[in-house]
This record gives structure tokens, C-alpha cells and sequence, in this order.
């Protein structure tokens, strides 16, 4: 009963936000460097994300930035799960393997995780901290509850404490194949540019261009087919995969964070909209815009597709 | 032996004189006969038409002394008495008994010339005992049956006011008239020396109308009453709405505080929008609930621990939506009473307070109705007679919302409506009075709030929350209630509930609750008087429900004190419960009537079926008059009430569970004058509180465990002056001053932490002002500290859903601002030879003040901004009633 008034109190508030004043930015606004997903290989069979006791499973964490990425500094270790019904993700006991970076580097953090031998979990929890732009605090217990980690060392640098899970195929049910992007596309013609860094002067070149106050409908293609059907374990029946994908552009509007790709929408869209803002006019070269999605399909695999458009007066 | 002064004895002579008043109408009689012959006026005295015996001072009847009285006393064109005063003192206490005689007397007027006219006569009273009788065998004292007295008061319904001059019959089982009497200036009056048995008790009030009670009245006994007196018209002469009269007779207390709100002001409390269970926020000891939600929030108790009744049967659901408007018509309600703690046993499995919601009867002299709109939500109710024994009242109600709803949703927020919100609540009673000695009330009502939406591919930072999200909450019932006057001494209360309770909230596939039982509750209540000093109650109230109750979700939490961080995600696998909930209770009271102190304990043991567990809850309550309408009062008792379903359930919950357990303890001061209508008082309190039902970290088994202990200490101060003819303004003061705490694991270092609802002040101060020519005004402010939640100093990427999850800091460690609000109601009636037609407007939160009820975070939590609460509402609306 308080979950369902802390949702109805979450709705209306909501609801209210509109008529009460500012409200924070949304989460699909890109303002800083952070951490999006991590994709999760096995090393032998990068289709697969589900890894056998004695196999190595990479995961490949993902950081997006509105300009250049910064470097990464990171702490991270793997563990396996307490028996905890809810919450922050917490180790059952010592870490089997511990990763340390406190040397920037370029890339996001890239581990090769290898489950033991004799692992008996359905789980693999990792959890850490990533510093973005700084060195990664080293202060820290790893068996202990997560609230006492610091990302960062200092004022340097922009930190994320992460916690994801592996799913560890102890039996053939929980095998999962990775879902892979195939397009974004504006206005129904296809993205194909990257850039480094948003908001940069634009107009009359490479980039497809929206004009301010304009509606423009941006839509995401997976690969089609590859929704996999499984045995879902709370409803314990057979279920095809959802395929959720979240949303980010570095500036405007987007009628959603998050979409969904399903029997009757297999290439969902999402409305874009870029209105004039007095604090931040829109000069006459106009702005580059980064827009990403990062598809999940809420089993452990991921996929992620960066592209860009020009945001024109 | 002695006996009582005769009547017989008394010597009447008369002596008047015009007093200077008087003198005009003489004299213009004699000027209009100035041209001719002066003729002599017809003057014809005064004639003693009703006599009032007084009473004897018992000293001078206890040394045997005898005395005569002359008082002066000025008789008005009425026959009243309007003044009265001793020519020669005799002491002893005769003087003032004789004028207390005296003043009661009715005449017939003296005339002159047929005209009544005001004299000031002179009388003699004598107070003369009888010879004593001749010895006699005396017969054992239970064989004989002494001669009982009725005493009390005439009041009116609407301020207290005395009804001086109300005549007041009593008439045997035949029909003859056994004695009669007035009421005095006070509204006060006393009949003595009454056979033992029942009368029927008619009290005429002139313009206040009449009234018939059956009493009782035992051998050697005061039965002490108070009627009250519904008055026929206000201010304006021509203002003529008879809704007959209505008396009530008091009880003596059995709380050690209880705070009622009569049907005057249940309607009238600004910003409530004529919300009768919403007055009770005005009342010391009630905390404010965020978003004016409507949870009851008691002495720093959680809402769950309080509990509503309607007719002694638990309310499931007092308002819709959690907080818009109540289940139930304000204008079918008599009164709201209120215990903020220390209740009689009669009331069980709870911790915090009581509120009692009582009904009223329906009118019986016509059809009556009203008719209602509002922007919130439009109302019908109508009153009827049921032929001579019998009235009934039907009322049924639809909210406005789904008018306004579209309206108030952000464009950018893109949803679509499945069913707008909606409410109806319907209500008829039938009130049966069989026999003198029966009272039969029927009690049907239901209520019913749903919702839907769909919110797409998720709205907001979650994306779980997306697809259909739905409310439905529906409950009808039945209630039977027969009260039976068994004998002079004893009486029987009955009470049985039927009726079906649906609540279903779904979201997309990962939250559904469905909850569906049969609730049936039965209550019986038998009280005896052996003697007019004792008063003894055994009652047994039992609750049985059959239910079902599916639910898909995540683990349920202990949400007080922020263990609980569940994720949508963390879904179990659909649990499914059927089973018979029973929990019976059984309460034995005695009340001592040991003047000036009166002395209540009690012993209530009450079972529960879901941990298979008893518990017994001794409580002792005690006054003392100690004169000039002061009474010190006092209070202890233990109060426990049995874990939440979802605690003890099993799979989700822990079966092991015991009861809850918590100690009230108080001490106050009350000050009570009703002859200017003023209600004060000062108590202090302190609970504590142990066995506390709390999570373990993180929902790990056993999931819940009894370790939690609180404390709650504090002061509350009320004023309540009522509206009266002379004064016609309504305020009510409340101010409390409180701390309420909580340890979850008490073995540990753990401090103490504050409770969730904690508010160290709450100032209320609400006003009403009736102004010529049928307007009201009124205005109510609020001050309340803000209230404690926990701060968010980082969060966690959940990697697996693209969430983020809070870190917390120390427990409810920071405050909200202060809030503070003021909320205005007028109301303008017009009033017709048959109708009545109100135009009102109520403003919550006149000066939109932006009170902060919390934080919205961005979805990093990162950043943060107030959550500000509800602003300015303007409810105009319009009444007419029949």
C-alpha cells in the first residue's frame, strides 16, 4: 500500500509540477559526462551475454558527454549478490575480482570479468566507481554497504558509483542474446553522422537540419527479429522480450525518455522539439545536437547507437 | 422524622405597588378620561398560576429551624418573574433558596382594565417543617422506595444557551401529569421527590419548539440531564425555519479527552469546503497531513494507527483519493468527537486516537432537501417522515473533477485519460422508534473512486511506470443498530455491519493489487446502573472478513524511517491470499461516580487471527470537579493494536509477529462555562511505545521484526468559544507542542531519529462570524512546523534499468520550512416562506502561499527544487435547501 501511494503521490506530483513552479531537467537532457549502460559480452561468443561458471564475460561500460569525453579513472569490483529483497545492490560476501584504474584514460571502463569454476549464483553483481575527468577514490571497503564510496578523489572531475548485474546461465532458461541497434532516423531518412562535440556551428552543412519550433519525429530501428522469447520468473510463463530504449539529446524536448519496442511497435519514435530560449538564443549558424539511444533488453543485453543533427533558427 | 415543607403552610399575602415603570399606562388612562369624570381603572392582581417548591437549606432543616421569607418581586406582562430580591434577610441559606423559588414562579399578569401590566408585589415564603410522624416499624431500606429527583438544564443545540423559562411535564404512564415545572434564567431546573418509574418528559420551549424524552428514574436517585433545544429562528423576526427540536442528553465522560464538534460547525470550518471530517485538522493534537492528503495524524501516531468510526463500525476509507472530499455528507452528521488519546476501552486495535463520526436523525416534520454544487462536486440529500414512528433521509453525491481534470494536466505531459477521475458516495438512513423504549437505525451507504490513465511508453524518469496505471476503491454497507431501554437501570446497544470492499491499483504488468472481501462487523454493548453511583459496561465488538487478495509487486517495506528503497523492478511472483480474517474483542468498564471525582477503569482483551495471538489492555481514567467549572482530569492505559497485513502475511511478511504495544499516560485541565459558552483546557501526555513492527535491512528474512520502541511527549492548549445570540462569533484555539520519536533497533547505538510526521508545533486558529442579515464570515490560520524527511546525498546507477537509486542521509535529519496558510470562507443565505438558497465561496490558501512539501530531484538526484504544495483553490458553490 505505500508503494502504490508513493506512485499515485509520484503522478500527481507530476501532474502538479507543470502548475508548481520550476522543475528539475529531465533525465534525457544531456548536460554532463555520464555513464549510460555497459554491454556485456562473453568472451567466446560475443552474441551471448549470459556467462557459463569458468567462462570471462567482458563488459564494456558506456559514457556519453554533450562534448568531448573526458578521461575515466574507475574502481570497480565483482562479487556475488546478498539475499536482500530490495535496494542498492550489495556483495554477499568478498569480491572475486577487483578492478582498479588510477591512471586517466581515454575509454570508458572496459572489463573482462571471469565467473569461477564453481560459481553458484544465477547472478553477478558489479559495482564501483567511475571518475570522469578526475582520479577515482581508493578510500573504500569493498564488502562494505556502498554508501560510504566516494567517486572522485577532490573537486576534480564528474563521478558516477555504478552497480549493474550479470546473469550467469546456470541452466539453459537464462541464456540471452544480445540485442543489436540498426538505425536512427529523422524524419524517416536515416542518421549516418557522429560528432565529437554538441553545439557547435552547423548550418548548410552535413547535418540534416530541424528548425526551431519545429516538431520533428525521430525514430529507432532494432534489428528486426531478434526479440527473444524466455520463461520470465515472476510470472513464470513464456514472455517475448520488451526491448527498452533510453532516450538522450544534448538540447530541446523529447515527448518520452524512454521507448519501447514491442509486438505492435517494432521501430517506436519519439517526438523532438527545440523551442527559443531567451537565456540561450539560437545563433543564426545554428547548434549541433547529439542524440543517442541505448536499447536494453532488461536480461542483461544491450546495444548503443550515437548520431547527430543540426538545430537550425 | 422530619419532612419536607408543606404547601399548605404557606401564607400568601399581596401587597403592590406600581413601580414607576408602570406608571405611563396609568396615567394615560387617566388622561384619556381627563375631559369628563376621572374614572377609577379596573385593576386586577396578579394570580400564582404555578408554584415551585424550594429547597430546604439542609442545615436549618438539620437543626430543625423554621422561617418566614418576604421577597419583592416584580412580575412581568407574561406572568414571568423578572426580578426578585429578599425585603429582610433570615439567613441560614433561606434567603437564597426562597429567590431561587421565587424566580421560577409563573403568574397569571395583573391587568388594568384588561391590559396586562408589569407590578412589583410582595411575598411571603415560609419555610415551616412538619410535625414528626409517629413512630413506625421501620422495613429494611431495599424495601423501601425512597423518592428519586430529576435535575438539569434546557439548553439550545446551536450555542449552549440556556433556555430560561422552558416549561418542563412530567406525565405518568397514563398520561396524567405528575409534576411540572419552568426552567430558571439558567436553563436549569429540578423536580424532587418523584416516585420511582418512568415518565414521559416534555419540554416546551416556546419558539424553541417541544420535545418528549423517557427517563428513568431510579429510587434515591438524581438523574442529572441536559436537553437541548433546536431554536425555531434566528436574529430576524421574520426568519421562520422550524426544524422541530432535537435534545441531547449527555453522557458522562468516559475519555480522558474528548473534542467534539457540533453540527453547527461541522459545515462552516474554512478552507474544509464544508467538509465536516475535515474540521477535525482544527483540533489540538492533529497533525497536518502533506498535499492536505487527508491522512489522520494523531499525537505524532502514523496514520495507521488511528482510527475512524462511523457509528462505533471502522471506517475502510475515509476519504476519496485519499484526501478530497469524505465518504459521507456533512449535513447527515450530528457531531465529531474526537480522542486523541487515552480512550475508553471501547475502542481497540489501535494505538493512536479515535474519531468518532455519529449521524443524526432524520427530520420527521416534512420533506426537507437540499440541493448542491460546487467546482469539487455536486450533492443531493432529502429528508423524509416514514409514517408516524419512522424518518428517513437518502443522499447521494458525484464529484466535478473529471470536468476540470483535462484542464490541469501539463501539455507536455503526454497521457491519455482511460476514465477520468471520478467519485459518487450515496447514503439512506431510516430511523425507527417501534416502541418508547426502542430505537431501530438502518444505515446504508457506499462509496466508490476510480481512475485511469495511460501513460504510453512511460512518463517520467521511471520506465516502469508506463502502460494503464489504475485506482478503484469501492465499498457499500449495511448497519443495522438497535438501542433497547431494558429497564430504569439498563440498557442494551446492538450493532451489525455487512458489506462488500473492493480495492484494485494496477500498473502495467509489474504492480497489481486486487483486494476483495466481505467485511462484517457486529458490536454489543450492555449497561447497568445498580446504583446512581456506578455504571458498568460489557461490550463485545467482533470484525470477521472473508477475503481474497491478489497481488503482483514488489516486496512489501516498512516505509516510516526510510527503510525502504524498493524498486518497481524488484517484482515477486503473484501471490495470491484467501482466507477469514476474525478479530473479536471483548471490554468490561466500571465508572464510579464518586462526586466531585468520577473514576473509570477498564480491561479490554482483543484476538487476531493473522499472528494467532491475544492481548489484554487494562486503562484507568479519573476526574476531578474541583469547582467553577474547573475539572482536573488524568489518564493511563495500555493501547496496542496488531502488525499490518502485508507485515504478518505469509511469503511477504512474518507470521511470527506479536502485537504492538504502547502505554498513554495524561494530565490536564479543563475549564468549562457554558453560560458564556467558553470550552478551555491545558493537558500534557506521554506515550511510549515498544514491540514496533520495522524492516530488516534490505527485506531480508524474516523480512519484519517486533524491535522498533518510540516515545511521544508533548502539550496541547485549547480556547473554544461557541456561537451564542449575544456573541455570535465561533472560535476555536488549538496549539500543540509535541516531539515524537522512533528507534528501530534499540540493542544497537542507535539514537533516537524523528518520526516521519513529527511537527514540534501546530498553531490553529479558526474563526466565524454570523453578521446581520443572514452572512457568515470566517477564517482560519494555520502555523505548523514543516515536517522531517531524510536527505539525499548521492545516488547509485542502476546499470540494469538506466535508474538511479537514492543514497540517504541521516534519518528524517532535516526539516521542511515552516508552513503556514489562511483559508477564508463566505457564505451569503436567503431565506424564503418555505426555502432557503446559500451562495458560498471558500478559499483554501487565500494568499497562495508556496509551502514546501518536499524535494523533486532531477533523476541523478543530483539536483533538486522545492515541492511545493497545493496553492490557492477557490470553491464557489451554491445551495438550496428545502
Amino acid at each position: 500500500m505505500k508503494l502504490l501511494v508513493r506512485v499515485l503521490l509520484g503522478v500527481l506530483a507530476l501532474a502538479s509540477v507543470g502548475a508548481c513552479g520550476e522543475s528539475p531537467d529531465p533525465g534525457y537532457l544531456l548536460k554532463r559526462q555520464r555513464v549510460v549502460g555497459a554491454i556485456r559480452t562473453v568472451v567466446d561468443e560475443p552474441e551471448r551475454t549470459t556467462p557459463r561458471p569458468g567462462e570471462t564475460v567482458r563488459m564494456a561500460w558506456q559514457t556519453i558527454a554533450p562534448g568531448v569525453v573526458e578521461s575515466h579513472t574507475w574502481l570497480i569490483l565483482a562479487c556475488a549478490p546478498s539475499d536482500q529483497a530490495f535496494g542498492v545492490p550489495v556483495c554477499g560476501g568478498p569480491p572475486f575480482e577487483i578492478f582498479t584504474q588510477t591512471t586517466p584514460q581515454d575509454g570508458a571502463p572496459v572489463l573482462e570479468i571471469e565467473v569461477p569454476e564453481d560459481y553458484e549464483a544465477e547472478q553477478v553483481v558489479v559495482l564501483g566507481a567511475i571518475c570522469m575527468g578526475g582520479i577515482v577514490s581508493t578510500d573504500l571497503d569493498p564488502t562494505s554497504t556502498i554508501e560510504d564510496l566516494r567517486p572522485c578523489q577532490g573537486d576534480e572531475g564528474t563521478g558516477e558509483i555504478v552497480a549493474g548485474t550479470i546473469t550467469v546461465e546456470q541452466r539453459p532458461g537464462l541464456r540471452n542474446l544480445r540485442p543489436r541497434l540498426m538505425s536512427l532516423s529523422l524524419r524517416g531518412e536515416e542518421l549516418t553522422e557522429t560528432i565529437d562535440e554538441a553545439r557547435q556551428p552547423c548550418a548548410g552543412g552535413s547535418l540534416p537540419e530541424v528548425r526551431l519550433d519545429e516538431e520533428a519525429e525521430l525514430t529507432i530501428t532494432p534489428v528486426p527479429d531478434q526479440r527473444e522469447t524466455f520463461v520470465d520468473p515472476v510470472l513464470e510463463e513464456e514472455t517475448v522480450e520488451e526491448l527498452q530504449n533510453s532516450l538522450f539529446v544534448t538540447e530541446g524536448t523529447l515527448n518520452r525518455r524512454f521507448t519501447f519496442v514491442d509486438e505492435g511497435t517494432p521501430a517506436p519514435m519519439v517526438e523532438f522539439l527545440a523551442e527559443a530560449d531567451a537565456d540561450d538564443p539560437l545563433p543564426d549558424e545554428g547548434r549541433s545536437v547529439k542524440f543517442i539511444v541505448v536499447m536494453r533488453d532488461r536480461r542483461g543485453g544491450e546495444d548503443i547507437l550515437e548520431r547527430a543533427f543540426c538545430l537550425v533558427p | 422524622m422530619l419532612g419536607p415543607m408543606r404547601d399548605s403552610a404557606l401564607v400568601f399575602s399581596v401587597c403592590f405597588a406600581l413601580a414607576s415603570t408602570l406608571l405611563p399606562s396609568v396615567t394615560s388612562a387617566q388622561a384619556d378620561d381627563e375631559e369628563g369624570e376621572q374614572a377609577q381603572p379596573v385593576v386586577v392582581p396578579p394570580q400564582l398560576e404555578e408554584f415551585v417548591e424550594a429547597t430546604y437549606p439542609p442545615e436549618a432543616q438539620e437543626a430543625g429551624l423554621e422561617t418566614t421569607v418576604e421577597v419583592q418581586i416584580t412580575i412581568a406582562v407574561d406572568g414571568s418573574v423578572t426580578d426578585a430580591s429578599v425585603v429582610e434577610p433570615q439567613g441560614n441559606g433561606f434567603d437564597e433558596a426562597a429567590l431561587e423559588a421565587v424566580r421560577r414562579f409563573r403568574f397569571s399578569p395583573a391587568t388594568v382594565d384588561g391590559t396586562p401590566t408589569p407590578v412589583r408585589i410582595r411575598y411571603r415564603y415560609e419555610f415551616t417543617l412538619d410535625e414528626p410522624e409517629p413512630e413506625e416499624e421501620l422495613l429494611p431500606e431495599e424495601e423501601v422506595e425512597r423518592p428519586g429527583r430529576l435535575e438539569g438544564r434546557v439548553l439550545t443545540v446551536e450555542d449552549d444557551e440556556p433556555v430560561g423559562g422552558a416549561e418542563v411535564v412530567l406525565t405518568n404512564e397514563d398520561q396524567s401529569i405528575a409534576r411540572r415545572t419552568v426552567a430558571a434564567e439558567d436553563g436549569s431546573f429540578r423536580i424532587g421527590e418523584l416516585p420511582p418509574g418512568e415518565y414521559q418528559v416534555r419540554i416546551l420551549g416556546a419558539e424553541y419548539g417541544d420535545q418528549t424524552q423517557t427517563e428513568s428514574i431510579g429510587a434515591g436517585e438524581v438523574t442529572d440531564v441536559v436537553y437541548r433545544l433546536r431554536s425555531a429562528a434566528e436574529e430576524a423576526p421574520d426568519d421562520d425555519l422550524s426544524f422541530g427540536a432535537t435534545a441531547v442528553v449527555e453522557a458522562p465522560p468516559r475519555e480522558v479527552t474528548r473534542r467534539s464538534i457540533g453540527r453547527e460547525q461541522l459545515t462552516s470550518i474554512p478552507g474544509t469546503r464544508g467538509d465536516a471530517l475535515r474540521a477535525v485538522e482544527i483540533l489540538p493534537g492533529v497533525a497536518r497531513p502533506a498535499f492536505g492528503s487527508g491522512a489522520l495524524i494523531v499525537r505524532g501516531a502514523a496514520p495507521g494507527d488511528s482510527q475512524a468510526f462511523l457509528e462505533g463500525i471502522p471506517i475502510p476509507l475515509l476519504y476519496h483519493f485519499g484526501g478530497l472530499t469524505s465518504f459521507i455528507q456533512s449535513r447527515l452528521l450530528e457531531r465529531v468527537d474526537f480522542y486523541p488519546g487515552n480512550f475508553s476501552v471501547r475502542y481497540g486495535r489501535k494505538m493512536g486516537g479515535v474519531l468518532e463520526v455519529e449521524t443524526r436523525d432524520p427530520r420527521g416534520d416534512g420533506l426537507h432537501g437540499v440541493a448542491e454544487l460546487s467546482v469539487i462536486d455536486v450533492g443531493l440529500l432529502a429528508e423524509f417522515p416514514l409514517g408516524e414512528n419512522a424518518t428517513g433521509a437518502f443522499g447521494l453525491r458525484r464529484s466535478m473533477i473529471d470536468v476540470v481534470f483535462n484542464n490541469v494536466i501539463p501539455e507536455d505531459l503526454d497521457i491519455g485519460v482511460t476514465q477520468l477521475p471520478v467519485y459518487y458516495d450515496w447514503q439512506a438512513f431510516v430511523t425507527w422508534r417501534p416502541t418508547d423504549r426502542d430505537k431501530v437505525k438502518m444505515l446504508a451507504y457506499g462509496s466508490s473512486d476510480r481512475f485511469e490513465i495511460f501513460a504510453g511508453d512511460s512518463i517520467g524518469d521511471d520506465p516502469d511506470v508506463r502502460g494503464d496505471i489504475s485506482l478503484t476503491t469501492r465499498f457499500n454497507f449495511f448497519h443495522l443498530n438497535w438501542t433497547r431501554q431494558i429497564d430504569s437501570r439498563s440498557d442494551l446497544d446492538i450493532d451489525v455491519q455487512y458489506g462488500p470492499t473492493r480495492l484494485n491499483f494496477g500498473l502495467s504488468d509489474l504492480i497489481e493489487f486486487d483486494l476483495l472481501s466481505q467485511q462484517i462487523y457486529t458490536r454489543m454493548e450492555y449497561t447497568t446502573r445498580p446504583t446512581s453511583k456506578v455504571r458498568l459496561i460489557a461490550g463485545l465488538d467482533a470484525f470477521v472478513s472473508p477475503f481474497t487478495l491478489d497481488y503482483t509487486g514488489p516486496a512489501p517495506c516498512q516505509g516510516e524511517g526510510g527503510n525502504c528503497q524498493t524498486d518497481l523492478d524488484d517484482t515477486l511472483t503473484p501471490i495470491s491470499f484467501d482466507g477469514v480474517a476474525t478479530r473479536p474483542g471483548l471490554y468490561l468498564e466500571s465508572a464510579f461516580d464518586l462526586a466531585p471525582t468520577r473514576l473509570v477503569v477498564g480491561l479490554r482483551t482483543d484476538y487476531d487471527s493473522t499472528i494467532d495471538r491475544w492481548n489484554l489492555d487494562p486503562r484507568f481514567s479519573g476526574f476531578l470537579d474541583v469547582g467553577g467549572g474547573f475539572k482536573l482530569k488524568t489518564g493511563i492505559g495500555l493501547y496496542s493494536q496488531p502488525p499490518e497485513f502485508q507485515e504478518s502475511a505469509e511469503v511477504i511478511g512474518n507470521p511470527n509477529l506479536d502485537w504492538i504495544h504502547s502505554v498513554h499516560t495524561g494530565l490536564g485541565v479543563e475549564y468549562d462555562n457554558s453560560d458564556l459558552g467558553i470550552k478551555a483546557g491545558v493537558e500534557g501526555f506521554y506515550k511510549y511505545l515498544w514491540d514496533r513492527v520495522v524492516g530488516t535491512d534490505n527485506g531480508v528474512p524474516p523480512r519484519f521484526i517486533n524491535e522498533g520502541v518510540g516515545r511521544i511527549f508533548g502539550m496541547e492548549v485549547s480556547f473554544r468559544h461557541q456561537m451564542r445570540r449575544e456573541i455570535p462569533l465561533f472560535v476555536q484555539l488549538s496549539y500543540t507542542l509535541m516531539r515524537s520519536e522512533r528507534r528501530d533497533d534499540p540493542d544497537s547505538d542507535q539514537d533516537w531519529r524523528l518520526f516521519d510526521f513529527d511537527q514540534t508545533h501546530i498553531f490553529t486558529l479558526a474563526a466565524s462570524y454570523r453578521l446581520p442579515k443572514n452572512w457568515e464570515v470566517g477564517a482560519a490560520i494555520r502555523i505548523i512546523s514543516g515536517n522531517p524527511y531524510t536527505p539525499i546525498v548521492g545516488s547509485v546507477y542502476n546499470e540494469d534499468r538506466d535508474t538511479y537509486l537514492p543514497l540517504y542521509g541521516a534519518n528524517n535529519s532535516v526539516r521542511n520550512p515552516l508552513f503556514h496558510r489562511v483559508d477564508v470562507r463566505v457564505e451569503k443565505k436567503w431565506k424564503f416562506e418555505s426555502w432557503m438558497l446559500a451562495l458560498f465561496l471558500d478559499i483554501r490558501n487565500v494568499y497562495n502561499q508556496q509551502n514546501q512539501e518536499g524535494l523533486i530531484y532531477s533523476n541523478d538526484f543530483r539536483e533538486s527544487t522545492p515541492l511545493t504544495g497545493l496553492p490557492i483553490i477557490p470553491a464557489l458553490g451554491i445551495r438550496g435547501e428545502l
